[in-house]
């Protein structure tokens, strides 16, 4: 099945109906001369859609790991690693920096439940608390070592040009459940991850699929999302005040032949309209009881992952959680340091979330995916001025082979897939490309990859280009 | 052949890293790693496109020659133009385009009224936009964004974050697109202004070298790095490692080309104390300026003094350069030295009077680079001299005088060169018809697929060289083209056809973006500060600035959340072309911030409720009258919507004694509520309630009343509190609107009391009052009392947090409306 094909004209019904479902203040819209508002069979790009088959996933939620977690130090344990450590190992693979002999993994990894999965001291309450929900990829591997084109590659299947992010394609494919919340909210604590709004980005999908940013790090509801509450007119008001402009709009739209910009932009009005309530409810923990914000942790991690779960739960198709701004998990030095705080931070809450989510018998139906846009080498980085603090006890980039895990949303649970090399240098086994990650996310969720297309430009664009396989071995 | 292929990958690769660039280019075949996609061969790279000097098109000449090429291609692909725009429509995009605001009321005057029809009309009335300073304010910021310009110094600098005298740079660039400084000269200057014996003012344009991140300690080369991007990218739409991804030994920019470069840029540096660009007249706030200034460089030499006794405070005062002594500080000293020092430079930022300064480079000692090779990092490998990028250099041409800089500053612009006349030219096709014709204006390396209007391309580069490089004279070319004058408006037929608008059968429609918007707003609405230059403006926060928007700080990586919300730059790096996105937070920006009710405000001023008020208002907003029809259900809208005194739930008033008539303050200003302009008001004396409290009356209770939206039952928490210790205190209630008193507590001077009241029904519509009098004896009666109201499910109410001021009145809603709406946004 090909998804509507959308030139302009595809988008003329949608609009139309749109206007059906926002019935206040109608009367007061009867306006001689223009369009009236006219119900037909469409719906709006945000409505909620049927998949191409039932999908076992409904929502997404991706914990991104910015910067790049290292696979060996999490979970992908390599004990042949440690016999070399300080050793030259009989494998070369180029870098994107100068590295050196191997270095062992400073942390411990410990068997956790009844499937046995094998994660590190530092993941421990996740390891603890779901061992045996996580679907831990080991073979994954990406193109470059390199942040930028890697983090487009995992977010929007292209390294180099601007195509849509998996969240846009999802939300395109689905719609949403709740008309009053964004489809798609990217979180992401005190600014912007590298590479920025690409990251959630739209691309040629329509501007309506866009992920929205949010800066978890503001802890009043209301702040979190600037010029939410209206100051200057009560609600009942505001409503007419909008009525009055979604009028122009359309006049000025019938005007111009319906241009999908102007489309677009008429619309995120009503959005942030119905968002100015919801959202602030959506994101005010403080409505959650104490014990659920303890387990949690009254941490900026644990307030963001308690947001996800509360957007997932009112029907936002697809959150991502980003670790902070810029690339945290990017530790070129330190990484001991590094990679023990970094857990530190999102281990309790990452745990609490899938907890959460299963407990609510929502796991079944929210994919979860953890990982970076790379992991790191086994081997040691070396020093170079300018590039890290010369400490050599850090790691560098590596697309070669790094650890992704899913859980819920019907893939296997306590199950690992494939495997990298003695080291943990290279996938090695059932290798497992992005654009396979992406392939199989887009299964679970009732898509076949090949088939959720767009119609752009002439051609037919999908999220895996050329590329991609489902992995068979990943699902329940 | 394998070890020639392993050290260029590892060199490139290391060299990706070392530039700190973002790259978009190349990077799936840049190190020619298995899985990415073949690179797209176009034979060898020398053969690619932009490599070869522009072919003059042949021209039959009965059109002008844009329409004449362009309807070629629209022949080829089976297109027929659509016809031309209505003047006023032509008017709109022309102004925009050239100063990024509207036509004001004798422009309009002026040229609704020319006697000239068609593309004549728009030639001269081009040549009459262009002539204007605003022009200079709007085209300037499109070379900033290129120039990843900002006013501080990046994210990783916390203190001595700011460049005080970046500005002086932005002013140069306006002031360079307004006297149509030639392109190549404009280039040559921020290049080499400082090798080219250039006037004092000139020397401003080195900006374009200093105001990028700045890095910290050790780590010059990325400082180096970003010169070398900005240069190459910026001006000849080439990145040094895209060209040099290649796999094939024909590389036309092999790795050496960037020590080259790297030689080049590392000879100069940007000294310590910037030359003055003019020396303020002498008035007291100049000598309080350089007092204060001095006294702060005082206290950071005093400091040092104390910390290292053998330190000598230097002659210069200003000269904080630490050559020998930060490291005989440890780190709290170090920190305490950061801080103050910063201080002077914040003085610098700040004040109104610190004279304009350059940032200047000067020459130092020439670099003579060396390649790194991989494996050995900090190691020199192979010796090159500092030059011009092969492919367009001469056999043996190396640069002779110095570093070199002035030689390629020369370079960048000389006829071997293909590239930066063409990059300026789509760049310029792009900012004046809204698409480009090469997609990726900052990139025109070998990956950059043949554009489909190269012979246009060509033309348009070719005539900006044969017209001295003049801008102005390019912009006028393509405006006075019939194709620049066409409809945006199509048949669907066209549109469906050519969604991208690749044949320019029809003009773009275009979102006005953030400074375009704000800067018309601002002029529509009577606010527009016209005053050229100086120093940047908060744009963010209130008091809101009437300076157009290139004025606004630029924070380096902390940018204000609307100017992302609307896709303004980061400034991190060169950026050719902005995206575009439509979000709700930019709709929620539209309709909740003060900053635009600011201005909607203005826009009314005066104005009462009635058909000659909207006619007005559409007419200053839109330049057209409403149409019956907009006009009859305008007036059927304002008169619903007339709003509650103040915005929300809340309001500010008073209780005379023995009466449960509740009366409002009238007056709101600079957050608070009063009984007048005076303190003590005539008649309602020392009456107020602000966000945190108030002060009541001897015969007169301040109430702060709520209005209920929904049934509930609610807790109340809050504290009374009386700061001062003298006078007899207050006492505060919460009362029901028929008076029936829910709670009371008489709260001494100096004292505060819990005001907490639970399972408090109320009904939708209800009032609750709380009320405080002053037990008799008026003075020291002011109080903090900032309610809150709360239900099982959580806040309900706040009464500092929604503490707001008088609701905005129909007609400020009726201009902010039209304001936001998309026939204001859009440029047809």
């Amino acid at each position: 099945m090909k998804h509507h094909e959308q030139g302009h004209g595809g988008y003329i019904g949608t609009r139309r109906e749109f206007l059906s479902r926002y019935g206040m203040g109608m009367g007061a819209l009867a306006m001689g001369g223009l369009p009236s508002a006219v119900a037909s069979g469409a719906t709006s790009p945000l409505s909620p859609k049927m998949p191409q088959k039932r999908g076992k996933a409904k929502a997404v939620i991706h914990l991104f790991m910015n910067g790049g977690p290292s696979q060996v130090d999490t979970f992908d344990p390599k004990p042949e690693l440690t016999k070399y450590d300080g050793k030259k190992i009989p494998l070369e693979l180029k870098t994107e920096r100068p590295t050196g002999m191997a270095m062992k993994s400073p942390f411990s990894f410990k068997k956790y439940g009844e499937s046995g999965l094998e994660v590190s001291e530092i993941f421990s309450k996740v390891g603890e608390a779901c061992a045996d929900e996580l679907c831990v990829i080991r073979s994954m591997r990406a193109e470059v070592p390199n942040h930028e084109p890697s983090l487009l590659l995992m977010n929007c299947g292209d390294s180099r040009l601007p195509r849509p992010s998996v969240g846009s394609w999802v939300t395109y494919g689905l719609g949403t459940e709740n008309q009053n919340l964004p489809g798609f909210v990217s979180m992401c604590p005190g600014g912007y991850p590298i590479s920025r709004t690409q990251n959630w980005q739209s691309g040629f999908l329509p501007a309506a699929y866009q992920g929205n940013y949010v800066d978890s790090k503001n802890k009043d509801p209301k702040k979190l999302i600037e010029h939410i509450v209206p100051k200057h007119l009560e609600r009942s008001k505001q409503r007419e005040q909008l009525d009055f402009l979604r009028q122009l709009n359309e006049k000025h739209a019938e005007e111009r032949g319906r241009d999908q910009e102007l489309e677009a932009r008429l619309e995120s009005f009503e959005l942030a309209y119905r968002m100015q309530l919801e959202a602030t409810d959506a994101f005010d923990v403080s409505k959650e009881p104490k014990y659920i914000r303890e387990m949690y942790g009254d941490t900026l991690q644990g307030r963001q992952m308690l947001i996800t779960r509360r957007l997932v739960e009112r029907g936002v198709r697809f959150v991502q959680v980003w670790h902070g701004a810029g690339q945290p998990w990017d530790n070129h030095d330190d990484l001991e340091v590094n990679h023990r705080k970094l857990a530190g931070q999102c281990d309790q809450a990452i745990a609490a979330l899938i907890t959460d989510l299963k407990m609510r018998g929502m796991l079944d139906e929210t994919l979860v995916l953890w990982g970076g846009e790379f992991g790191r080498t086994p081997v040691v980085e070396m020093p170079k001025k300018g590039t890290n603090a010369g400490k050599i006890n850090g790691r560098d980039h590596n697309h070669y082979g790094f650890t992704t895990w899913m859980a819920g949303g019907g893939v296997k649970g306590g199950h690992v897939h494939g495997s990298t090399d003695d080291f943990g240098f290279a996938a090695a086994t059932d290798k497992v490309h992005v654009h396979d990650l992406h392939a199989t996310m887009l299964h679970l969720l009732g898509f076949d990859h090949e088939a959720l297309t767009y119609r752009y430009s002439g051609r037919d664009f999908r999220l895996t280009d050329v590329h991609g396989e489902v992995i068979e071995d990943l699902l329940a | 052949m394998r070890k020639w292929k392993d050290t260029k990958r590892a060199s490139v690769s290391n060299h990706v890293r070392f530039l700190g660039f973002i790259i978009f280019l190349g990077t799936g075949n840049l190190f020619g790693f298995p899985n990415s996609p073949a690179p797209k061969k176009e034979g060898t790279s020398k053969a690619h496109w932009a490599f070869q000097h522009p072919v003059k098109p042949t021209l039959e000449g009965k059109l002008h020659p844009i329409d004449e090429l362009l309807a070629r291609k629209q022949k080829e692909g089976g297109f027929e133009a659509v016809g031309e725009a209505s003047r006023a429509t032509r008017f709109r995009r022309l102004w925009h385009v050239a100063t990024g605001l509207l036509p004001n009321k004798a422009e309009r005057k002026q040229w609704m009224a020319d006697k000239r029809a068609g593309v004549e009309w728009t030639k001269a009335a081009t040549q009459a936009a262009l002539a204007s300073k605003t022009f200079g304010e709007r085209w300037s910021r499109h070379w900033l964004d290129v120039a990843r310009y900002a006013d501080t110094r990046g994210a990783a600098v916390t203190q001595n974050e700011d460049y005080p005298y970046a500005y002086t740079y932005r002013d140069w660039v306006i002031g360079a697109f307004n006297k149509d400084l030639p392109y190549d000269r404009f280039v040559h200057l921020q290049v080499a202004a400082d090798l080219m014996k250039a006037p004092l003012e000139d020397q401003a344009a080195l900006g374009f070298l200093t105001v990028g991140r700045a890095y910290q300690g050790g780590q010059r080369h990325l400082l180096v790095a970003d010169q070398i991007d900005v240069t190459t990218r910026g001006v000849m739409g080439l990145t040094v490692t895209c060209a040099r991804c290649h796999d094939h030994k024909s590389d036309p920019i092999p790795t050496a080309d960037f020590y080259s470069l790297y030689g080049v840029f590392a000879s100069a540096s940007m000294p310590k104390n910037l030359p003055k660009l003019s020396e303020p007249e002498d008035s007291p706030g100049y000598r309080e300026f350089k007092e204060e200034h001095r006294k702060l460089a005082m206290e950071v030499h005093k400091f040092i003094k104390s910390a290292i006794p053998e330190y000598e405070t230097p002659k210069d005062l200003f000269d904080f350069s630490m050559r020998k002594t930060p490291h005989k500080l440890n780190q709290t000293q170090r920190d305490k030295f950061r801080k103050l020092s910063s201080k002077v430079t914040e003085l610098e930022a700040k004040s109104l009077y610190s004279p304009d300064r350059a940032m200047i480079v000067r020459e130092g000692k020439v670099n003579n680079p060396y390649i790194f090779t991989r494996g050995n990092p900090g190691a020199r490998g192979e010796k090159v001299p500092r030059q011009f990028l092969k492919i367009f250099r001469e056999e043996g041409e190396v640069f002779k005088n110095g570093s070199g800089r002035l030689e390629l500053a020369m370079r960048l612009t000389d006829d071997r060169n293909p590239l930066t006349a063409r990059v300026w030219a789509n760049r310029v096709w792009m900012h004046v018809v809204g698409t480009p014709l090469v997609d990726t204006p900052g990139d025109f390396g070998v990956e950059t697929a043949k554009p489909k209007q190269l012979e246009l391309l060509d033309h348009l580069a070719l005539f900006l060289v044969e017209n001295k490089w003049s801008t102005k004279a390019l912009i006028t070319h393509i405006t006075s083209s019939q194709s620049w004058n066409r409809e945006s408006k199509a048949p669907a037929g066209l549109i469906e056809r050519d969604p991208e608008n690749r044949y320019f059968a029809r003009s773009n429609r275009v979102r006005k973006d953030l400074e375009a918007w704000r800067d018309s707003a601002l002029q529509v609405s009577g606010r527009l500060d016209g005053n050229l230059g100086g120093k940047p403006v908060t744009l963010d926060k209130a008091p809101f600035s009437d300076r157009r928007t290139v004025y606004g700080r630029v924070r380096r990586g902390y940018l204000p959340a609307v100017m992302r919300a609307f896709d303004f730059p980061g400034s991190e790096e060169a950026l050719m072309r902005r995206s575009e996105t439509t979000t709700p937070m930019q709709a929620l920006y539209l309709m909740n911030s003060p900053s635009l009710h600011v201005k909607a405000r203005s826009l009314v001023k005066g104005l009462t409720v009635s058909p000659e008020s909207v006619q007005q208002i559409y007419q200053r907003i839109f330049h057209r009258p409403a149409s019956v029809e907009e006009l009859s259900a305008t007036m059927t809208w304002l008169k619903s919507a007339a709003t509650h005194r103040t915005a929300g739930a809340w309001d500010y008033g008073y209780l005379t004694k023995d009466s449960l008539e509740l009366k409002s303050l009238p007056r709101y200003k600079d957050g608070r509520w009063t009984g007048g302009p005076e303190m003590p008001d005539p008649k309602l004396g020392w009456l107020m309630w602000n966000a945190a409290g108030g002060h009541p009356e001897l015969d007169k209770s301040a109430v702060l009343s709520w209005k209920a939206m929904e049934d509930g039952e609610l807790t109340i928490e809050g504290v009374l509190k009386v700061p001062t210790p003298n006078g007899n205190g207050v006492r505060g209630r919460v009362m029901r609107s028929d008076g029936t008193v829910l709670g009371e507590w008489p709260v001494d001077q100096g004292k505060e009391s819990a005001t907490r009241l639970t399972g408090v029904k109320v009904k939708a519509g209800e009032h609750l009052w709380f009320a405080v009098d002053s037990r008799g004896e008026q003075s020291h009666d002011s109080f903090y009392w900032a309610p809150r109201l709360s239900d099982v499910r959580g806040e309900v109410a706040n009464a500092k947090d929604e503490f707001g001021g008088l609701g905005l009145k129909p007609l400020a809603q009726l201009a902010q409306v039209l304001l936001l709406s998309n026939e204001f946004f859009f440029v047809d």
